[in-house]
């Protein structure tokens, strides 16, 4: 940098000699973060889940735990119900009419569908749509995948929040004390990533009651430590940096050199490391529901959505695909806003357009 | 920093103590019991069984029991695998998981830092935005459904590998690839993201700029400045990832049949089987402290800047 722009420099130009208004940290974030194009969808199709998530118990849909049992399996489609399962019906009398080597349908085949269709006509049941198809038990999907949004996001948000919160907090006081201070802390860290997790889960469980709130509290319990870790480290390497000491010359305490100067600049790793963490909470709660531990049935989260496709996925496979794709666009969308405000938050870019 | 390494070391000491008593308490005040599951024991019988394994002692006696077997590297009989110790259990288990999970993560640590690098260096062109998607698919696909899905096709539809195995079987060292392949996916994927993010960051610090000016090649400038500071990050995840994979991990285990750890770490806490439980937490907590133990001292080889004084 010129030395001649650096003495001309105030609060009106920028290193390139833009002039500029004098902003906040979080308008100027606000403003790179409308300018990048892939972030800025990410939060539409955030807030596009938010919002039919929350929306899901006025929205016209099924409810979630209604069981028509005759329409079993059903594949996605947008006609009625009936028509549906006469098409899968006839489809599989088909199979079984090949498999026998005969090119017409016998007496009791015919019989079959005709009583179908007949039950389809006089049954106003038949007329229910199923757009992301059925489950086992005659559930509508999509409906399910919907409240299994509101218990996934729910998890996958409140265990990040919790976790970068902690993390950042104790990470970076361990990191930047040092010394006795760390080695406690640390130390705890180590304890705690020790202790049998399921057990910690089941005795909360046993204690506290089986409900959604303790699961939150479960997941929460050991969901910092390696952001804790991994802060500290940043922390550790940044600490002797020049902008530091400059800080601290001026007389900055140590909680404003911690919070202001140090952790915005550890934030791409941190905001990375969320991000990450976001799909693996949806997973650990899938994985203590599937052990009786979690969301218990007829409740869904995408977790155990997933998990129930995944042992049907030869003969139903959209009942592991839509769930897996409505996860899938989500954490994409969770990851590009990641980046986007990883970027938009960024100290070193700070009043550059 | 010798002086450091030393007191760093004995303070693992009083932490195994710790772990090992908080571990006793927690299992001790789980509801219910090892022999709760069993039908219909005649009281005479439960009160044998329970004297059997003390259980009948005051529970500070049953702790220093323990605590006096476990100082002996006697980690006791199991509760629920009548005919083993832990001991055995432990060695019998534990070297399937080990090898597992160390190749798995030799993989995932090789290919991920190498694909963040690579999308770091091409930050926003195509190169980049692959890599980066297939790792978010990496890690928001289940294990539970890449497992079963490379089994369809790769074993079943094509027969190019066997179902599953272990390498003492007739198929040797190929049934490790499956495995393998499953467990690493979510790391690589999280290595990879991890990397890219903190090779960005470093790119654009003034010792590079440094480095470029004096006119290094741009292999050594990458190697031996970029790599040596982004590994930072990289190394605190890996520490702790890796003393959690090297002990097994249910799910793949189970999918592959595979005889590790992981499957009794779960199981042993539903059946209570209080020996084994505490077996698995000091072998969980000694590989942890290690492995903290060297990312602590390799965080001053890696960056210059940290000092422990």
């Amino acid at each position: 940098m010129a030395k001649t722009t650096e003495t001309k420099r105030n609060s009106l130009t920028n290193e390139f000699e833009q002039t500029m208004k004098p902003v906040s940290l979080w308008s100027d974030a606000w403003r790179r973060l409308r300018k990048n194009k892939m972030a800025f969808a990410g939060l539409i199709v955030i807030a596009f889940y938010f919002a039919v998530c929350l929306a899901s118990p006025i929205l016209p849909i099924y409810s979630y735990d209604e069981q028509v049992v005759v329409h079993q399996n059903l594949p996605p489609s947008f006609h009625g119900a009936g028509k549906v399962m006469i098409a899968t019906r006839t489809a599989y009398l088909k199979q079984v009419m090949e498999a026998d080597g005969r090119t017409s349908f016998n007496a009791d085949e015919q019989a079959q569908v005709q009583a179908m269709e007949q039950d389809v006509q006089t049954n106003p049941v038949h007329k229910r749509v199923y757009l992301l198809g059925t489950d086992n038990l005659g559930r509508d999907l999509l409906s399910r995948i919907l409240y299994g949004g509101r218990i996934s996001i729910m998890i996958g948000l409140t265990g990040t929040i919790t976790a970068v919160f902690v993390g950042i907090v104790l990470g970076s006081i361990s990191g930047y004390v040092g010394g006795r201070l760390d080695n406690l802390l640390m130390r705890f860290v180590d304890i705690m990533y020790s202790l049998p997790y399921m057990l910690l889960v089941i005795i909360m469980m046993a204690l506290f009651g089986q409900n959604i709130f303790n699961l939150f509290v479960a997941i929460a319990l050991v969901s910092w430590l390696t952001i804790a870790r991994v802060v500290r480290g940043q922390v550790m390497s940044l600490k002797n940096a020049e902008f530091v000491e400059a800080a601290r010359s001026m007389g900055a305490s140590p909680g404003r050199i911690i919070f202001r100067h140090l952790t915005p600049n550890t934030l791409g790793v941190i905001v990375v490391f969320s991000t990450l963490m976001v799909p693996q909470f949806i997973m650990q709660e899938s994985f203590l529901s599937f052990l009786g531990l979690g969301v218990s049935a007829p409740m869904a989260s995408w977790g155990s959505l997933v998990s129930d496709g995944a042992n049907v996925m030869e003969l139903y496979p959209w009942q592991l695909l839509a769930p897996a794709i409505t996860m899938t666009v989500f954490l994409f969308a969770m990851n590009f806003l990641g980046d986007g405000l990883r970027d938009a938050l960024d100290p070193q870019s700070k009043n550059k357009l | 920093m010798i002086r450091f390494i030393i007191r760093r070391f004995l303070s693992l000491i009083p932490t195994i103590f710790l772990i090992i008593t908080f571990a006793f308490l927690i299992v001790r005040s789980a509801p219910g019991g090892p022999f709760s599951g069993e039908r219909n024991v005649p009281p005479e019988i439960l009160e044998n069984l329970q004297k059997k394994y003390h259980m009948d002692e005051s529970m500070p006696k049953q702790y220093l029991r323990y605590m006096g077997q476990v100082a002996q590297g006697d980690l006791g009989p199991s509760f629920r695998y009548k005919d083993y110790t832990v001991n055995q259990i432990i060695k019998q288990a534990l070297p399937a998981s080990m090898l597992l999970g160390s190749l798995a993560l030799a993989v995932a640590v090789l290919f991920g830092i190498a694909a963040g690098i690579v999308s770091a260096l091409k930050q926003n062109s195509w190169v980049d935005y692959t890599a980066m998607s297939l790792a978010v698919i990496g890690i928001s696909v289940p294990l539970f459904v890449i497992g079963p899905l490379l089994k369809l096709y790769l074993a079943l539809k094509h027969d190019w590998l066997p179902t599953s195995g272990w390498i003492g079987d007739r198929n040797g060292w190929i049934v490790l690839i499956m495995p393998v392949t499953t467990l690493c996916l979510p790391y690589l994927a999280a290595i990879a993201r991890l990397t890219r993010a903190s090779v960005l960051e470093v790119l654009r610090a003034d010792y590079i700029r440094t480095a470029r000016a004096k006119g290094l090649s741009e292999p050594v400038v990458m190697v031996k400045h970029v790599l040596k500071g982004a590994l930072l990050p990289v190394v605190s995840y890996i520490g702790p990832t890796f003393a959690l994979i090297l002990t097994g991990t249910v799910v793949v285990e189970t999918i592959f049949t595979i005889p590790g750890m992981g499957r009794y770490y779960v199981l042993a806490a539903f059946n209570r089987d209080y020996t084994l439980i505490l077996g698995d937490v000091i072998v969980v907590s000694v590989l942890m402290l290690i492995m903290n133990f060297f990312v602590d001292i390799l965080y001053g080889y890696l960056d210059p800047r940290i000092s422990y004084k």
